[in-house]
């Protein structure tokens, strides 16, 4: 059935939103971390067990599945509407119980529910401190609506957005977009609307939007989640957008790796198409308009601009040099607009609500939400959305629940590999754009790495910069040649080779290295090993003067030690101990033989009185 | 004005003074090998200096990718021999043989007319080389030389 | 027709031209590598990067690849940051290509030393700066390409197998700056990227002159660029004394 005009559109939604029958339902997530969980049996076996008790499908009861609810931690997860009961670690054999009690009998199964760290039991999302924290504006639909049913887009307002966009000239769309004061949310955070502005601008038969959907960081999900868990939203953005400044045409290039976005995103281009709202005449509005998918091969560099666009050319995917901008010179050397898939999200909500309305949050310099995959030694590992401007400990503390176990916060990690880590005495900046730049660090798209004592900064360098090193197109010699340099001193100080000096060498080819390469992701790469120098310095002098590592990391650069007055003498240190180098009676205070210790970090992981700790080996302190 | 070098083959006294001239201008060496100019000597006291006859469609300016040969204001084929990368097409192009490969230095070697000052015309003795203003008459000098050398060597220019 | 200072100097240049250009008609100096004047600038060596102010910022761009498309750029080739990054990106190349005379070269004039703190590395020549394959591609051959990513890159005919495209012109090796690539030719065979080509000999003074393949290249390129097959047969220095020759008869017939 195809849209012939707004009217129809809205005609559909109202339609839709009378025949949704308020019935029992439940919320099942089928993101990609709960459906590695078993989601999909979960769903199963509620439908079977719906159908033993007699209840109709669709009608009594019904079944959802969702995109992801960004609890990952704790996934999966199943919501019980109404009432908003939320289950964690949801088992098919939990199925019948939550039928039986809650759906059926109102009653909630306690065992299911979360507990916060006080021990309180959660009731719904609204209790939980993970979900109560934060701002859901990009991510309002993700595990609300069947990504895979454009109806449940439109039914929740969906492309209402693009029917105000085509009502207006595309010049006022710009300058609403520029009025709102959206940034990219790829990391750069450029100005969006002075993006489209320049594209407008620019000369050319010919102009493309492109989402980046290549989602390459270590650790982030943000994208994913957004694809696979409302993928109108993108379309729907990269629609205005190219009404905005004229293209026909746009690419999605979303990484391969992610085979449950491209089959939402794929769904969701044919459903478009087929209701008219890609394809020729949209909405009765004149605009022609269709978009592809591209998969990208899991280059890390196709993230960057050029890089992509030259892999959707059908070219190696390896950055230009760009001192036109691509918004002048991109796809084909036509001008292009080429935005993060989280950017293309947030542009209905700019267009729905209005510029003021859309700067109402987050702070001046950076308006609006973002969304932030939390991951590492954090309790809650998930993904949120805060407004702009949230400190980094209400972040990692207030929603992420704080550091996993026992252990004590060090460091966050921000703005995937090019970012930098920040340490506990900036937890208090406001997250946005500018701020963490000045830090050394910066948002990137938004993935938060937490560490706690047991990560030792140089190795964290050690691995970023190996990570970096591995995806280095190898195009530029800085990058292909100066991260290999950086690697092997780093390599020297975590096994413990390093030489006085080696960390003022780093920071002057660090810098070098920003200062010579040829892309972003060159220029950013020595970001890991500046920003721990930074705040980290003491550790980086200890491994290079002492031989020491206090995380007891890195092998061989440290003996455990034990700390009478800590340990129970439980003896489990001892169990562990591949060598038999600690030694003590039962309730009685152990010792660590440091000549047969060899540094492998077992006691310190199993101790649970934090008792063992890592001490410098005799003889190495200079 | 456009000049052309005009040769007059029956004055040719074979000295070889125009390669030494022009390698020299040209390379700073006596050495007739980098040459613009050769004089090839035949039996019969025959002898015929011969260099680029700057044809009006070229070959070698055709087959050149990378804009090292390209023709000037004065109607002359001239090297960039920075932009030369070596591929050697145009030698294999030009009929007449009339443009080499020079390894060392990495680019081919062809007359230019020495910037409108070509040494050989003034170092020949014979006034064998003329460099001159191409006048009509001159121009259909240059014109029957170009059909002969067509007739001699089958079509060419076609 | 844009304005610009390079070290002080004020020069006027098309709008278009890059900041090297520049430069180097202000009588500045800038070292290259990956550059070669008649090939598609890449930016890859970064040892021509200069300092640019603009619009009150300062950064470090690649000369070769920035087109001067304003007034009022300001261009510095000497600082301290130049300086440092030069030697930074000349160290980096003095570690894996040593062994090149043209990197020593570049290393001596630009005071750079190698390294001693990092671990030595098997020496080769490849910088990797993409000459040959931008030269390939010039001709129209396009035998040559990057294969692999990072520091493993390297130039290679597709699949590291001979090469169906290549003529065996040399312009390859002409163009590198290192040395990297070799040929050898012996017996009436001509050997460059694992492939053999058989030598086409003068009809008249028997030295072998070109590949088939080139001059079949030649032919199928451009109709009017083809030699006649008259002309194929000889090399190009018997083919100059064939055009005298036969020119010397017709004028003493002619008398």
């Amino acid at each position: 059935m195809r849209f012939e005009n707004l009217e129809d559109l809205e005609h559909r939604r109202r339609e839709l939103e009378a025949r949704r029958a308020e019935g029992a339902r439940v919320r099942i997530c089928a993101g990609t971390g709960c459906l590695a969980g078993g989601s999909a049996h979960v769903k199963a076996a509620f439908e079977t067990e719906a159908a033993r008790r007699g209840l109709t499908l669709g009608v009594d009861f019904r079944a959802e599945t969702t995109g992801c609810h960004g609890f990952c931690e704790e996934g999966p997860l199943v919501v019980v509407e109404p009432g908003g009961i939320l289950y964690r670690r949801v088992q098919p054999g939990d199925v019948a119980e939550i039928l039986e009690s809650t759906v059926l009998g109102g009653i909630p199964v306690e065992r299911l529910l979360y507990r916060d760290a006080s021990g309180k039991v959660c009731l719904s999302e609204k209790e939980t401190p993970f979900y109560a924290g934060q701002d859901r504006q990009v991510l309002h639909r993700c595990g609300h609506i069947d990504p895979k049913e454009i109806d449940d887009y439109i039914r929740t307002g969906g492309y209402r957005a693009l029917g105000t966009a085509l009502s207006m000239e595309p010049e006022e769309v710009v300058r609403t977009v520029v009025a709102s004061g959206l940034r990219g949310r790829g990391g750069g955070g450029f100005p969006t609307g002075a993006k489209w502005e320049s594209c407008r601008r620019a000369s050319g038969t010919h102009r493309f939007v492109i989402a980046n959907g290549d989602e390459g960081d270590p650790g982030a999900f943000m994208d994913r989640s957004l694809m696979e868990g409302d993928p109108h939203s993108v379309l729907e953005g990269m629609l205005i957008g190219a009404h905005a400044v004229g293209a026909r045409k746009g690419f999605l290039y979303v990484r391969a790796e992610y085979p449950l976005a491209v089959e939402h995103l794929g769904r969701a281009i044919a459903q478009a198409r087929e209701r008219g709202l890609l394809g020729r005449n949209i909405l009765g509005s004149g605009m022609d308009f269709d978009l592809e998918i591209c998969r990208g091969g899991g280059a890390f560099v196709c993230g960057e601009s050029s890089a992509l666009m030259a892999s959707i050319e059908g070219r190696a995917g390896e950055p230009r040099v760009k001192y036109i901008r691509s918004t002048e010179r991109g796809l084909w050397n036509c001008p292009t607009v080429l935005n993060n898939v989280e950017t293309w999200a947030n542009v209905p909500l700019v267009l729905l609500r209005g510029e003021k309305a859309y700067r109402s949050k987050g702070t001046s310099g950076s308006p609006g939400t973002k969304v932030f995959s939390l991951v590492g030694k954090v309790r809650h590992s998930g993904l949120v959305e805060v407004p702009m401007g949230t400190s980094l400990r209400e972040i990692v503390f207030g929603l992420g629940g704080g550091v996993l176990g026992r252990g004590r916060f060090k460091a966050v990690q921000t703005g995937g590999p090019s970012g930098g880590c920040l340490p506990e005495e900036k937890l208090d900046l406001p997250v946005d754009f500018d701020r963490l730049v000045e830090e050394g660090s910066m948002m990137g798209s938004g993935g938060m790495i937490v560490m706690d004592q047991r990560t030792c900064m140089v190795d964290v360098a050690r691995y970023f910069i190996g990570f970096l090193a591995e995806e280095s197109c190898g195009k530029c010699v800085p990058c292909r040649e100066g991260l290999q340099a950086i690697l092997a001193i780093l390599r020297d100080l975590t096994e413990g080779r390093g030489r006085p000096g080696d960390a003022r060498r780093l920071e002057e080819m660090g810098r070098a290295l920003s200062d010579t390469a040829l892309c972003a992701l060159g220029q950013t790469a020595a970001n890991p090993v500046l920003s721990t120098l930074r705040f980290f310095s003491e550790e980086y002098r200890e491994h290079e003067e002492n031989h020491f590592c206090r995380a007891g990391v890195c092998r061989g650069l440290y003996v455990s030690r034990i700390a009478r007055e800590s340990c129970v003498g439980c003896g489990a240190c001892k169990r562990t101990c591949p060598t038999g180098a600690i030694s003590g009676e039962t309730k009685k205070v152990h010792s660590v033989d440091p000549t047969s210790c060899i540094g492998c970090g077992a006691c310190l992981d199993t101790c649970a009185f934090g008792a063992l700790a890592a001490a410098p080996r005799e003889g190495t302190t200079r | 004005m456009e000049k052309v070098l005009l040769v007059t083959p029956e004055r040719c006294i074979s000295c070889g003074s125009c390669e030494l001239a022009c390698s020299f201008c040209k390379e700073g060496e006596f050495r007739p090998a980098v040459s613009r100019i050769a004089v090839h000597r035949f039996d019969k006291g025959q002898n015929i200096p011969m260099t680029c006859f700057q044809c009006e469609d070229a070959a070698c300016v055709k087959v050149c990718k990378t804009g090292a040969l390209s023709r000037n204001a004065e109607g002359v084929v001239q090297v960039d021999r920075e932009k030369c990368i070596g591929c050697r097409m145009c030698v294999m192009a030009c009929p007449f043989g009339n443009i080499v490969y020079h390894r060392p230095n990495r680019s081919v070697l062809k007359c230019d007319q020495c910037e409108g000052d070509p040494q050989c015309t003034a170092f020949c003795p014979t006034k064998a080389i003329e460099y001159l203003p191409a006048e009509t008459v001159n121009l259909q000098r240059k014109r029957n030389f170009a059909a002969k050398m067509a007739a001699a060597l089958g079509e060419v220019t076609e | 027709m844009k304005t610009l200072s390079v070290d002080g100097k004020t020069v006027s240049v098309e709008s278009g031209t890059m900041l090297y250009d520049a430069a180097v008609l202000a009588g500045a100096s800038i070292p290259t590598l990956c550059r070669h004047e008649g090939l598609p600038h890449e930016g890859a060596c970064r040892v021509c990067m200069v300092e640019l102010h603009r619009r009150g910022t300062v950064r470090l761009v690649a000369s070769c690849m920035f087109p001067v498309n304003e007034e009022g750029l300001e261009v510095r080739t000497d600082t301290e940051r130049v300086r440092a990054a030069r030697n930074f990106v000349i160290r980096l190349l003095l570690r894996r290509n040593g062994d090149s005379a043209a990197i020593r070269r570049l290393a001596a004039e630009e005071n750079v030393l190698p390294d001693g703190r990092l671990p030595a590395l098997e020496k080769e020549l490849c910088i990797r700066c993409g000459r040959c394959i931008r030269a390939c591609s010039a001709n129209g051959t396009d035998a040559l390409g990057f294969a692999l990513r990072g520091w493993d890159r390297k130039t290679t005919p597709p699949f590291g197998e001979a090469a169906a495209t290549c003529v065996g012109c040399l312009a390859c090796a002409e163009v590198c700056p290192t040395g990297h690539i070799s040929w050898e030719e012996k017996d009436g065979h001509r050997r460059i990227w694992g492939r053999d080509f058989a030598l086409v000999c003068c009809e008249h003074c028997g030295e072998p002159f070109a590949t088939e393949e080139q001059l079949a290249f030649l032919r199928a390129g451009h109709p009017s660029d083809a030699l006649s097959p008259e002309e194929e047969r000889f090399c190009p220095r018997c083919r100059r004394i064939r055009a005298g020759q036969s020119f010397t008869l017709e004028e003493v017939k002619d008398r």
